[in-house]
Formats: C-alpha cells, structure tokens, sequence
C-alpha cells in the first residue's frame, strides 16, 4: 500500500507549468528588474549626491568665466580714472596708485597730461584770493580792530562795497594804485557792486572794486 | 560608482529555472487553478528577486528553495483571504476537484487517452490532498515531490527536525484514509 500511495504520489510531479509560462515570466521579471535597477541609479542618494557637485562646479565654472572679464576692466578702470576712483575709492588711493605705477606709470603719466592746465588756474585762483585776504583781511583788521588773518570773500566784499559807498574809511590810499574815479562812476560802481554782492558774486565785486 | 550586478542575473536565473516547475506545482496542488498558480508563482519570483538583489536580505536566506516556498504559502494564504471575502461560500474551492483542461502534463508524446487517464488520477490524488490538514498537504509535496530536506521543511514549518520526521509519518497515513474514504481507485 506504502509503494502504492507513493507511486499515486509521484503522479503528481507530472504536473507541469506551460513552456510560454515559464519563459514569458523569466523574461518579465528581468525586464522589470532592468527597470527597477534603472530607477535606483538615478534615485540612489550617491547619485543625487553628485547631481548636486556637479551642478555646484558648473555653477562655479560659469561664475568664474564670467567675472575674470571683469578684472581687465576694473584694472583698467583704475589706470584710466584715478581722480574718479579715489573720490569713490576714498583711502584706496595709495594702492590704486601703487596699481597704476605698477602698470608702468601709465596712470601718472595720463593725470599729469590731463591735469596741469587745471592746476595752473587752480594755482592762480588761490593766489589772487590769498592776496585778496591778506591785502583787504589787513585793511578789514585795521578798521575794526579784529586781529584775524584772513577774512572770508564775503567778508572782502562787503567791505569793498562799503568803502566803493565812500563811507568814512581810512584807507582809500592803500588800494593799490587805484586812482579815484568821478562821483558819477562811483556811484554806477557802487550799483554794481551791491548787486554783484546780493548776488554773492564776491569775485565780481573784486573786479568792479579794481575798476 | 555604480557597479552593475550581471552575475545575479545569471544567478536569479538558474535558480529560476531549477524551481519554476516545483512552484508551479505546489500552487497548483494548493489553489486548483491553473491561471490562479500561474499568477502565484509568477509573484513569488518576483518577490524573491527583489529580496535576492538586495544584500542585506540575501543574507538572510538560509536555503533559496525554503525562501521561494514560504514565499509561495503566503501568496497562497492571500488568495485565500481575498477569495473568502469575495465569495464567503466558495470557501472551499481548494478542495474542488480540478477540470481535466486546467492540468497542464510534463509529458508531450503521451497519447489524448493517456493523458486524459493521467489528468483524472492527478485530479482525483490533488483533491484527497487538498481535504487533508495543511501541514500534511505541505509536507507530502516539499517531502516526497520535491524533495526538500527534512532540515528545510523544518525551517518552512518552523518546527524541530524530529517534529518534521513524525508529521511525514503522519501526512502519509491521512493521505492514504483520505484515498480510502474518497473512493479514489487507480
């Protein structure tokens, strides 16, 4: 009976999958594996990893191309602008100078090109008004008794003014050689002279005093 | 940096090949349907891929045969829950007995006749099977069908060895008062 059960046993190893069966769901299973593999890769965090280190160095090769143009033209920026730069610059002057000599004097050269003219007018200004404060600063001092040095353009002026109105000042024979004019004159002078001065042209009033 | 793995391909693939019929068969036995263990056992491979691609769960196979049954059992235990909440009165639709066209036979040269003769005892035999304890139906397939070893069929059934020797000696003996009380004749 033993032999017999196991013979009606072994019967059922006849019991078989389909062939299409079998391959189809070889073949399905690898493909969905295929898949599934692809999908860790790009979702696996070493991938993600490097996404981010490669976006990181794109991001820094691109900024980097970007700004080395710049250089060029802040250094020339410098070279060519030096009065402009300082002034924003502020106490970056000493090294901007120090880049320009560094560029072969260039800077120092251009600035001395562009800038005597302006610093003989500048020159020139400054001593006439110098002589201005000194010569009407002493007259101004002597009349009021003040023993300040120098006196403001305004200050010149107005005294310019008063004296030109023939008030009582004592020192008609010190304005350097002018030689007295007709009532007539003062007086269109004196006009002048208080309009240049309410005008606050105080240059202007020089100029009319000196008439 | 990302190491491609073509040898467990080759690997899934042989083990596959070694144990696609064995699966089949247990399903087919358990369930009584053809397309029903197909799709049973198309699941337990690829469950047992995904688990054997992964090192960490490879680790944990102690035999892959083992690994592919249990997997297989519980795919069956699902059909089940899922068929007796579908249809409370189908319950036993296991224990059905098998249409001749469902059972598909190794043998292609058999004649029409003998298969047919084949296909009624293999019917009659999986239906005494499928009214005897579940545990015997389980040990006379790994034991005597497939042939697992006693140390295997002690991990799927997670009992002692010597447990396993005396439910083999029993699962016979009901197999054999089921074929009696059923009437089943060769």
């Amino acid at each position: 009976m033993e032999k017999e059960l196991l013979e009606k046993i072994y019967k059922l190893r006849k019991v078989s999958p389909a062939d299409d069966f079998v391959s189809d769901t070889k073949q399905s299973i690898l493909s969905q594996e295929e898949t599934v593999e692809k999908e860790s890769v790009f979702f696996s965090p070493a991938f993600q990893h490097g996404l981010v280190m490669a976006g990181a160095f794109a991001f820094l090769v691109v900024f980097v191309q970007m700004a080395l143009p710049l250089v060029p033209q802040y250094e020339h920026y410098v070279a060519h602008h030096p009065r402009e730069f300082v002034e924003e610059e502020g106490e970056k002057e000493e090294e901007a100078n120090r880049v320009a000599e560094h560029e072969g004097g260039e800077r120092m050269e251009v600035a001395e090109k562009e800038e005597p003219v302006q610093k003989e007018f500048a020159a020139l200004e400054e001593g006439l008004r110098e002589i201005q404060r000194q010569v009407f600063g002493t007259k101004i001092s002597s009349e009021t008794g003040e023993e300040r040095v120098s006196y403001s353009d305004k200050e010149i002026a107005e005294y310019l003014v008063a004296e030109m109105e023939g008030e009582d000042t004592q020192v008609s024979t010190m304005t350097m050689g002018v030689q007295e004019e007709t009532e007539d004159e003062d007086e269109d002078k004196v006009e002048r002279a208080k309009k240049a001065l309410e005008r606050e042209e105080y240059g202007k009033v020089f100029d009319i005093y000196l008439e | 940096m990302f190491p491609r793995k073509p040898d467990k391909k080759k690997e899934f693939s042989k083990i596959y090949d070694e144990n696609v019929t064995q699966i089949y068969r247990f399903a087919f036995l358990k369930v009584g349907s053809k397309d029903e263990a197909e799709d049973i056992t198309s699941q337990t491979f690829l469950k047992v891929w995904k688990s054997f691609k992964n090192e960490e769960t490879k680790k944990d196979f102690k035999s892959i045969r083992a690994y592919l049954y249990k997997t297989a059992r519980n795919l069956i235990v699902d059909h089940y829950r899922r068929a007796g909440a579908e249809n409370k009165a189908d319950d036993k639709m296991a224990s059905k007995k098998v249409p001749f066209e469902n059972i598909v036979l190794k043998d292609e040269n058999m004649r029409a006749d003998e298969k047919a003769i084949l296909s009624s005892e293999i019917a009659q035999i999986r239906e005494a099977l499928s009214k005897i304890n579940e545990d015997y139906q389980n040990i006379i397939i790994w034991y005597y069908l497939d042939e697992l070893t006693i140390s295997e069929i002690a991990d799927l059934l997670n009992k002692p060895e010597s447990s396993v020797r005396v439910l083999i000696h029993r699962s016979m003996s009901a197999l054999k008062k089921e074929l009696n009380n059923g009437n089943f004749k060769s």
